[in-house]
């Protein structure tokens, strides 16, 4: 797993690649968790690059919704590949969470 | 008819090298990428609650996998000799009309298996846990 950071305007956008597994979970935890606890408060997870993930990684996106819950802040995911959309469904995620098809449709409204 | 035999050892960075090894075994079982995922997901999710919950120190820590196929099914039994431990009894179902306030953390790997796979079952054989699954070669 790697995650690639990067900014548009005052929005930071996350890119894990690779798997969120198990494994991987408290690294991706760390990315995100880290910037939630640095202050970012618009955050865009974008899935392109992403294999794999299990409920390991989404338990690490649920805690990150708890803490940008309400306020001006903004958490999107987006471009999620149909195996991973899969996973968010049967979950119940794509429900409770932001999705969009990609990160141009993510950034609408924020730049 | 095809067969994947691994022995793994009770430490989660085990789980990238089955999966490698289940995409290797894909691609000789008929097994297509929809279907794969599943199964990495399904093997992934119970062979991770073997490893935080299943094991008391001193005891036989291998977890042994097997995978068959016949090019319509594959049959899939992860064994361990660990405490007995059933992943299925008592598990709460989660909640997936939750918001992000009331939604909880955690209890969804099983979730996922129960609705992934088919015949999910677990059987205590002696001194050693039993989980065995199947799932459509083709999606």
């Amino acid at each position: 797993m790697q995650c690639h950071a990067s900014r548009i305007d005052n929005v930071l956008i996350l890119a894990p690649e690779g798997r969120i597994d198990s494994k991987t979970a408290k690294e991706f935890e760390g990315h995100l968790l880290g910037a939630i606890g640095n202050g970012e408060s618009r955050i865009i997870v974008d899935f392109a690059k992403l294999d794999y993930i299990s409920s390991a990684g989404l338990r690490v996106l649920l805690m990150a919704a708890k803490r940008l819950r309400g306020g001006g802040n903004v958490y999107r995911l987006c471009a999620l590949s149909p195996n991973i959309k899969e996973v968010f469904e049967v979950s119940g995620f794509d429900r409770m969470l932001s999705i969009h098809d990609d990160r141009p449709a993510a950034l609408e409204g924020l730049v | 008819m095809a067969e994947l035999k691994l022995s793994l050892t009770n430490d989660l960075s085990e789980i990238e090298r089955l999966s490698e090894a289940v995409a290797a075994f894909a691609d000789t079982a008929n097994i297509d990428p929809k279907q794969m995922f599943r199964l990495n997901l399904a093997l992934e999710e119970l062979i991770t609650n073997t490893i935080n919950y299943g094991f008391e120190a001193g005891s036989d820590q291998r977890i042994d996998v097997s995978l068959t196929s016949d090019g319509r099914t594959v049959s899939v039994a992860i064994e361990d000799g660990g405490r007995a431990f059933d992943p299925l009894l008592d598990v709460q179902p989660p909640d997936l009309d939750a918001d992000v306030d009331g939604r909880e953390i955690g209890g969804l790997g099983v979730h996922f298996v129960r609705e992934l796979t088919d015949n999910l079952a677990y059987q205590r054989i002696g001194e050693r846990n039993r989980l065995s699954f199947s799932l459509g070669c083709q999606s």
